[in-house]
């Protein structure tokens, strides 16, 4: 499948969208669509709209016009729409945003519970599972900030998958991390991506989209400036901003 | 949605309890015949709240500077004031000052000495605290220079240390003294002709409460509200100049 | 001068009772204002129509007054509007009441508003029911935020009771008054009713300060 060919029923669609915060424009008229099991990573300079793309498409933010549609349900939409889009897709932000007055076991079973509706039992040994397979099994009982930088983002990976989604959004997730502790969120990240989750990733790690994308988006001024398959991207795109931009940050 | 609904029966309930005799004879002229005398009142409680204002801010800094002191006993001393004058109500200060003290003493003092010791005293005591802790946000460094350039003790408090201290203090000063402000209010305990007492007095002679109290609460209301939005505008001014 | 200790012993079930008086009106006035002030909180926080523009009426208003006006206009002026008759503790707890409830709804309000954003941006993102959200997410930081300030309300709430007695509540200071006329021991009985409220507030202080700067120390990075 190649970047910009429009499928029949991408997983998700966006037609026209724009996002003002006062006067600054966050996003201008943002069209794109993204398949099912589609890894895409989001690169470009801060400020260029791409934390506001993923906050949009969690409807953490309301748009200001434009379409949504993700798995066939529409933004804007009712409070139920927003609740679905949201059960389907998951989100890791950068600050991890752990509940800091929840353990982790609580933090992970908390969505599934609450918003799912899951027995304590079934959403505690899900969480085992989860934490397992992100490698803290061991640290289940202790609070966010008992934990490193890299262990609390991790536990925030597994507590978005708790919530079974179909996408996961990734909002520059290592960069609040010291960089010892990137390696270790990276491998989960890369370990999901092989097991064909539809991810958008907003990243400042070149060689990790390199290698784990389908497909990158260069963004800059709330506009998508470059859309092309990742080998096409790093070889032979011509653009004099991202050149410039990768220059500065290869 | 259920805003209008709540309203709605709130008014119907007001309109079924409420005394409309009295509520269609209500004659706000009482507060016109008699506006000199409020007018004299409220002059007398802005002037209470100047005072404690500076006699408290003057006070309180010099306590603050003590509070700093390495001799212990001064420390002692001043946490013993401060700690004394803010857990005690003021009312029960200014009875007390009035009442008992005198007895001790064998000094009485009219009404109004008395309230101005008392406000002025637990002033300084709330000063001191805000004074304190804008003297303790000066970060370490600041001080370590003025040490290291044998700066004199004077040159280091008023040059080095108080700025930026007052700086961060302009907020909460302004707030204390408004909420000195209200507490002239307290003064009418011991009949000091300020806005409350004289209210008082001429409610007694006019029978008219409804009138003059709702009268003076909205007088209150406004000249506290004018020094709250101006504590806004100063500290809107200093951030303007920081930049 | 002597200090008379036996009228002090003599009178002392009356002031223990007053004590007694000042902590039940102070209770009772806390408990509405605590719910006067969830209602305002919610209110303000809710950001534009006709509820959001009635709590900050409110909220300003009583804030604003001095206790002692809105005492006495409840007192003076409630009844009458009403035409009901009311009993001056009512009146007291009426008016602590609303005093508390424009205080506690700011004091809610600093502290939903302490909560991270991002705990609340991470709990939409899992799809959490709102309900949820409040009970679980944002009140219960939000309660440890505001703990210190809303103890040191409480010590400004106890104060503020002895002002009752401006309209002939029995509490510790109008007793310790009238005790203090009828026997000419002024000193002794002020002296013994200063002393109990500063055993009952500078506890309450103390613990409001120590707190505060441990959550300062521990949030403050």
């Amino acid at each position: 499948m190649s970047a910009g060919q429009a499928a029949e029923n991408p997983f998700i669609h966006c037609r026209g969208v724009s996002k003002y915060f006062g006067n600054f424009k966050a996003l201008d008229e943002i069209s794109i669509d993204i398949e099912a099991g589609e890894i895409v990573c989001i690169v470009g300079p801060s400020g260029g709209g791409k934390s506001t793309l993923l906050r949009v498409l969690n409807a953490l933010e309301p748009i200001d016009s434009g379409e949504i549609q993700i798995d066939q349900i529409k933004l804007p939409g009712s409070r139920k729409d927003v609740e679905d889009i949201r059960r389907e897709v998951g989100m890791v932000f950068q600050q991890f945003n752990l509940f800091e007055h929840m353990s982790i076991r609580e933090n992970v079973t908390f969505a599934p519970r609450m918003s799912r509706k899951m027995s304590t039992e079934n959403a505690n040994e899900l969480a085992e599972n989860l934490l397992r397979r992100v490698g803290i099994a061991e640290q289940i009982a202790k609070y966010p900030n008992h934990l490193s930088g890299g262990q609390q983002q991790r536990v925030a990976i597994a507590r978005a998958l708790a919530m079974q989604p179909k996408a996961m959004l990734f909002d520059e997730p290592t960069s609040a991390l010291d960089p010892e502790m990137v390696a270790e969120v990276l491998d989960v990240i890369r370990e999901l991506a092989e097991s064909g989750m539809t991810m958008l990733i907003v990243t400042h790690e070149m060689g990790f989209a390199k290698e784990v994308s389908d497909r990158m988006l260069y963004m800059s001024g709330g506009r998508i400036i470059v859309d092309s398959e990742t080998q096409e991207f790093f070889q032979s795109v011509d653009n004099s901003d991202l050149n410039q931009f990768l220059s500065k940050i290869l | 949605m259920w805003f209008p609904i709540v309203l709605l029966g709130v008014i119907g309930f007001a309109a079924y309890f409420l005394n409309w005799n009295l509520l269609l004879s209500l004659d706000f002229s009482v507060v016109w015949e008699y506006r000199m005398v409020l007018l004299k009142g409220l002059m007398l409680t802005l002037a209470l709240t100047a005072c404690a204002a500076v006699l408290g801010l003057f006070a309180g800094t010099v306590l603050a500077i003590a509070s700093q002191s390495g001799f212990a006993p001064l420390r002692w001393i001043v946490t013993a004031f401060v700690e004394i004058w803010r857990n005690t109500p003021l009312l029960v200060q200014l009875i007390w000052i009035h009442f008992a003290l005198p007895l001790v003493t064998g000094i009485n003092t009219t009404a109004l000495e008395s309230g101005v010791i008392g406000i002025t005293l637990q002033a300084s005591a709330y000063f001191t605290e805000i004074v304190r802790a804008g003297i303790e946000s000066v970060p370490k460094g600041q001080w370590e220079a003025a040490y290291s350039l044998a700066l004199p003790a004077r040159i280091r408090w008023t040059r080095v240390i108080l700025p930026p201290a007052l700086r961060t203090m302009i907020p909460p000063l302004v707030n204390l003294t408004i909420s000195f402000f209200k507490g002239t209010a307290i003064l009418s305990i011991l009949h000091v002709s300020e806005l409350m007492t004289v209210t008082n007095r001429i409610s007694n002679v006019t029978f008219k409460p409804v009138e003059l109290f709702s009268s003076i609460a909205v007088i209150y209301f406004v000249v506290g509200y004018l020094m709250s939005k101006g504590t806004l505008r100063v500290e809107y001014y200093l951030q303007k100049r920081e930049r | 001068m002597r200090f008379e200790w036996d009228q002090l012993i003599r009178y002392g079930p009356e002031l223990l009772q007053a004590f007694g008086v000042t902590i039940v009106i102070s209770a009772i006035s806390l408990i509405i204002g605590i719910v006067l002030g969830m209602i305002a909180c919610l209110g303000k926080l809710s950001g534009q129509g006709g509820a959001y523009r009635l709590s900050i009426a409110f909220i300003d208003f009583f804030r604003t007054i001095p206790e002692v006006v809105l005492i006495f206009w409840v007192y003076s002026c409630l009844p009458l509007l009403l035409s009901v008759r009311i009993s001056s503790e009512a009146c007291g707890v009426i008016a602590l009441s609303l005093f508390s409830g424009a205080y506690l709804a700011e004091i809610f309000r600093a502290g939903v508003l302490a909560v991270p954003r991002g705990q609340v941006d991470a709990a939409h993102a899992l799809a959490i029911p709102r309900l949820h959200i409040w009970r679980k997410i944002i009140i219960p930081p939000a309660i440890r935020r505001m703990m210190p300030a809303f103890v040191n309300f409480l010590t400004e709430l106890l104060k503020a009771t002895s002002l009752l007695s401006a309209i002939a509540v029995a509490e510790m200071a109008y007793v310790a008054s009238i005790l203090g006329a009828k026997t000419l021991s002024y000193f002794e009985f002020l002296s013994a009713i200063a002393v109990l409220y500063f055993i009952l507030i500078f506890p309450f202080s103390v613990w409001a300060r120590r707190s505060e700067k441990k959550l300062l120390q521990r949030t403050g990075h």
